[in-house]
């Protein structure tokens, strides 16, 4: 160290003289360099004591270069594969001759040197056998939201006044780059994100273990005056270092990986400065704020705390009295006692533990959610009327002869329509027994009728007309319905109910039971306050201010375990559908739905066929919903198995937190082991501690991951099946509850890695000890058989 | 032809021959009527150094009795301690012999020297090295776990530890809620549960004020009486060193008897440099 100060030959170095050498030598290299250059030069010499943080800090690093990467490749190639079916972003359909001579003139009467100022590119035109043309509108790109706009509002505004209104329909490739490419990026950014602030957690956890073990050191940097800044100025400065020395190779495997995962796919890859950059700025805000945290911490301790802890009584809680040790036995009971001890400790330990199990299981379901999602089945098409004097008889002869033409293209599932209406929309409830309504308190108000039978009312439902197709469907469909469904369209006076609201089970109907359906006889209710309230609050201004007719009828079937949005069934049959809505029974809407092999070519195909079908009835327009392209993204970016991969890469953050801990914390008891053989203990006994603190540890670790695991993901399966669709955040998709067998197994292995591990190292590592302790003994003996001989 | 032996004998024999193989046998020679607890014989330690050697023992050759109180003094780095550790089987030398009971220590193997120190040799360190995560009762007992005598009453034992070294009050606490003091006492405390034959002592007065030392010294002088151990003590202290039956003086790794002088004082001797 160098002096500052010429002394005396007798003077000694007092402490403020060492600090001040610290920091003057710090100012004479340049403060940060300088200490960045000595922090270079601890980790390169001694690269043992930071292997954890060099890994720790490289995984980090690659993870979120190849979550950046992947997100942009995954942009480039489902963009590929889109522009090479669209190179259009508007479709108008089947406009009549009026129309295209409208549209055309008004394309070629704007000037050549105009055109480079339109919201749209160009215009190309395909006639149809019957005389109508599709146009194909391509938008110049720049911002397609208001070119769409532009076009819609000025130009084809002109073109609809020339004939029928117009039907627009907007391609994948409008789709993509104003709404999934943007959900690509959000997505990424919040996987970034979670993953940053998981990274942080995991870092900052093991810079505290690292302290820990070398608080006495820094009680005496502090005990000679040094401060906060001090301390973080040099260790900031080695975490910086090693973000620098693994940001190289991090930014090389992660692409290197995201060149295999794509090579197949015929996407270019070209190196982006984005994530690279990114990369590199959240590496070191993350070792930043790991390494801030913990010294602060450590910064506002007393200097004498932290000299007194040079073994592990830091993490020892004072206890209130001692354990019954006599008459124990060894190592058992001894290992067990001091387990117990440094509960404090292994309480830190398990508490991560918990943490990224819990993680682990949240984000499997969140995954399985995803497949369930993607694989439930969906609507492309929906064929809506518009007829100007409904007629129900001829309407719904219509919707089904539609239906058998839509269902003879080649492409086409099925299709599916529904006669329904809310029963709030009617102002009516229905009436059950309190034993069927037990679970479903928090849809249903009391209710008292004369007979006492029925405690119970709910709106949350809807009337559904069925008939004989209809009801052939729905059982079709239905994959548990329970009772006669036939009796409905045989017998007066019988329904059949569903069970499930926002998929999960709330009524207790049973084939034979008895419900209430009301009709309303007097509204008093205006229409906006109506608009404005919730279910219940309807029902209970019904069931006291308005009058209605209450009549009973018989469930007939009850279908269980369907996906339900936030009303159950009542299939009621035509007749009775008109009595209790006062309206005719027809459908204004059929669904469409399209056969699993699909690909882009055959879409457009079924797209004109529906179009051409759909337009041999009066008045319909088809509704695209995106439904193919939503799930072909979904494969295709194979957002499920990525979830899944995830989840695993943060469950093995853990046994990598752990080993690390338990490092430390077990090289701190060697010096305790040794006072041990001091008093007689053998080294078999050493061997046997060792085990069984690994059995211990591998027991507590699999109880804690698996009870609070277990919560999370039973947690994580009523938020993706109930809450998020209750509050309409996501789609009601039904999932059924059942724990992968998978489970318990990866639960016990990393149990196993994360406690047994560590202490099968210290035991490999004493058995080494111990034959070097032979070795020695071996050398000696010969020395003194020699010195007995005269030799020496 | 031999006389048949009586079953008693063969038992007694079997006894000897398995006491012997375990060293639990008693083999302890006599001198002068005196029961040799404790012997060394030319005990060298070396330490090497890349070329250096440096001899921390050379040749020790003493002897203990039944029931006497040795000090050893000697400057700082004089090799004490390291003596010391060798007679506690703690070390190995590099040459020259240790017995402890007639039972040679470099006979035994690891695990035996183990066992034997458990069983029959007491130490107590210069820095107490209690364990951190233990009480101060449950560091006192921990020699129990490893050693159980059934043939002693521990609680009569421990009780009376307990008074004399004057830590009943400190019996629940960890030791870093302990001053220096008591931890020393605890951790004589310690050496001396199980009844140990032969008792070493690392300066344990170091740390403790006049009237502790003097009342730890009291319990070390009448434990020595009272079971018939053999004390060793490395000591600065010229009071306590004055106390003992002979004393030792070691001077660069050479162990020599320190002779009194007439009227009993030790001539001449300064601790520390």
């Amino acid at each position: 160290m160098e002096q500052t100060t010429s002394n005396a030959p007798d003077e000694r170095i007092s402490p403020e003289q060492i600090r001040q050498t610290w920091l003057d030598g710090g100012r004479r290299r340049g403060h940060t360099a300088g200490q960045l250059g000595g922090a270079g030069r601890n980790i390169l010499r001694n690269p043992r004591s930071y292997i954890n943080f060099i890994i720790a800090i490289f995984i980090i690093q690659t993870l979120l270069c190849l979550l950046m990467t992947v997100a942009e490749l995954d942009n480039r190639t489902a963009y590929r594969e889109i522009t090479e079916h669209y190179d259009y972003h508007m479709q108008l359909r089947s406009i009549s001759q009026p129309q295209y001579a409208e549209l055309h003139n008004l394309d070629a009467e704007i000037p050549l040197d105009w055109r480079p100022y339109l919201p749209y590119k160009s215009i190309t035109y395909e006639r149809l056998a019957d005389g109508r043309y599709h146009a194909y509108i391509t938008l110049r790109g720049n911002d397609l939201a208001l070119e769409r706009q532009q076009v819609c509002d000025g130009f084809l505004e002109s073109v609809g006044a020339a004939g029928e209104s117009l039907v627009i329909s907007y391609t994948p490739l409008y789709n993509y780059l104003t709404y999934y490419a943007v959900n690509i990026r959000v997505e990424t950014g919040w996987a970034v994100f979670l993953f940053s602030a998981l990274s942080l957690f995991m870092l900052t956890t093991l810079y505290n273990a690292r302290l820990n073990h070398e608080r006495f050191q820094y009680g005496i940097y502090m005990a000679c005056g040094a401060g906060f800044r001090q301390l973080f100025t040099t260790a900031v400065g080695e975490m910086l270092f090693i973000v620098l020395l693994t940001a190289l190779p991090a930014v090389i495997v992660a692409n290197v990986t995201a060149v295999v995962l794509y090579a197949g796919t015929g996407t270019e890859y070209s190196l982006r400065l984005l994530p690279l950059l990114l990369t590199w700025l959240l590496g070191v805000l993350i070792a930043f704020f790991a390494v801030w945290m913990p010294m602060r911490h450590l910064s506002r301790r007393p200097p004498v705390a932290l000299l007194a802890a040079q073994d592990n009584s830091n993490l020892v809680t004072s206890p209130r009295r001692s354990l019954h040790i006599f008459g124990r036995r060894f190592p058992s009971h001894y290992e067990a006692f001091s387990l117990w001890r440094y509960r404090r400790y292994l309480a830190g330990l398990l508490c991560a533990s918990v943490l990224f199990a819990a993680l682990w299981l949240g984000l499997i379901r969140v995954a399985d959610f995803r497949t369930v999602l993607a694989t439930a089945s969906a609507p492309e098409f929906t064929v809506e009327f518009h007829p100007t004097a409904p007629n129900a008889t001829t309407l719904n002869e219509n919707v089904e002869w539609l239906s058998s033409d839509l269902e003879a293209i080649d492409g086409v599932d099925h299709c599916e329509y529904k006669v329904s209406t809310s029963l709030m929309a009617k102002r009516t409830f229905l009436a059950v027994t309190a034993k069927a309504a037990r679970h479903a308190g928090a849809y249903t108000v009391h209710f008292e009728d004369q007979s006492g039978v029925y405690g119970a009312a709910t709106n949350y439902a809807e009337y559904v007309a069925l008939n004989e197709d209809s009801l052939r469907r729905l059982t079709e469909r239905t994959a548990s319905m329970e009772g006669d469904p036939a009796r409905l369209l045989s017998e007066e006076n019988t329904v059949i109910l569903s069970t499930s609201l926002h998929n999960a089970e709330r009524f207790d109907f049973a084939p034979g039971d008895t419900v209430l359906l009301a009709v309303n006889t007097q509204s008093t209710i205006t229409t906006v306050p109506y608009l404005t309230m919730n279910n219940l609050d309807l029902l209970r201004i019904i069931l006291s201010d308005e009058e209605f007719i209450l009549e009973e009828y018989t469930v007939a079937a009850v279908v269980h375990d369907e996906a339900a949005g936030d009303r159950i069934m009542i299939g009621v049959d035509h007749g009775t559908y008109e009595d209790l809505t006062g309206m005719e029974a027809y459908t204004t809407a059929l669904d469409v739905y399209l056969a699993d092999e699909m690909d882009f070519g055959t879409l457009r195909t079924v797209t004109d066929r529906v179009q051409l079908a759909a337009n041999d009835y009066f008045s319909t327009t088809v509704v695209s919903h995106g439904v193919f392209f939503d799930n072909y993204l979904t494969a295709f970016r194979n957002v499920p198995g990525r979830i899944v991969v995830a989840a695993y890469l943060i469950l093995t953050m853990m046994p990598l937190l752990c080993f690390f801990s338990q490092q430390i914390f077990y090289g701190k008891r060697q010096k305790e082991w040794y006072v041990l053989r001091a008093l007689g203990a053998s080294r078999a006994s050493r061997l046997r501690l060792l085990l069984m603190s690994g059995c211990i540890l591998t027991a507590v670790n699999l109880v804690v991951m698996l009870l609070p695991g277990l919560l999370a993901d039973r947690l994580a399966f009523k938020l993706c099946n109930e809450w998020l669709p209750a509050g309409g955040f996501i789609p009601s998709v039904l999932m059924e509850y059942r724990l992968s067998p998978a489970v318990i197994p990866v639960l016990l292995l990393f149990a196993v890695i994360s406690g047994f591990i560590p202490c099968l190292i210290e035991y490999v590592r004493a058995k080494r000890a111990f034959v070097q302790e032979d070795a020695l003994e071996r050398a000696l003996q010969e020395e003194r058989d020699c010195a007995k001989k005269g030799e020496v | 032809m031999s006389p048949r032996k009586t079953t008693q004998e063969i038992i007694q024999e079997k006894t000897e021959q398995r006491l012997r193989r375990t060293f639990d046998a008693d083999l302890s020679p006599e001198v002068d009527g005196r029961r040799v607890l404790l012997e060394t014989v030319d005990v060298i330690k070396q330490y090497r150094q890349y070329d250096q050697v440096v001899t921390a023992v050379n040749r020790a050759t003493f002897r203990v009795f039944e029931g006497e109180f040795v000090a050893i003094v000697g400057a700082s780095g004089s090799g004490k301690s390291t003596l010391l550790h060798l007679c506690a089987g703690l070390d190995r030398p590099n040459a020259g012999e240790i017995y402890i009971r007639g039972n040679r220590l470099n006979a035994m193997k690891p695990d035996e020297l183990g066992r034997f120190r458990g069983s029959y040799i007491g130490m107590v360190f210069q820095t107490h090295h209690l364990i951190p995560h233990f009480t101060a009762l449950e560091n006192i007992l921990v020699p129990t776990m490893l050693c159980h005598k059934s043939e002693m009453s521990y609680n009569e034992n421990l009780k009376k530890l307990v008074a004399t070294l004057d830590i009943g009050d400190r019996l629940h606490h960890l030791p870093s809620e302990l001053s220096g003091g008591q931890q020393q006492r605890v951790a004589i405390a310690r050496a001396l549960i199980n009844m140990p034959q032969v008792m070493f002592a690392d300066e344990p007065t170091g740390n403790l004020d006049r009237e502790n030392a003097e009342d730890v010294l009291e319990l070390l002088l009448e434990t020595k009486k009272l079971l018939g151990q053999a004390l060793v003590m490395v000591t600065h202290d010229l009071g306590i060193a004055a106390r003992a039956d002979r004393v030792y003086k070691m001077d660069a790794g050479r162990l020599r008897p320190w002779r009194r002088s007439l009227d009993g004082e030790l001539p001449g001797y300064h601790g520390e440099e």
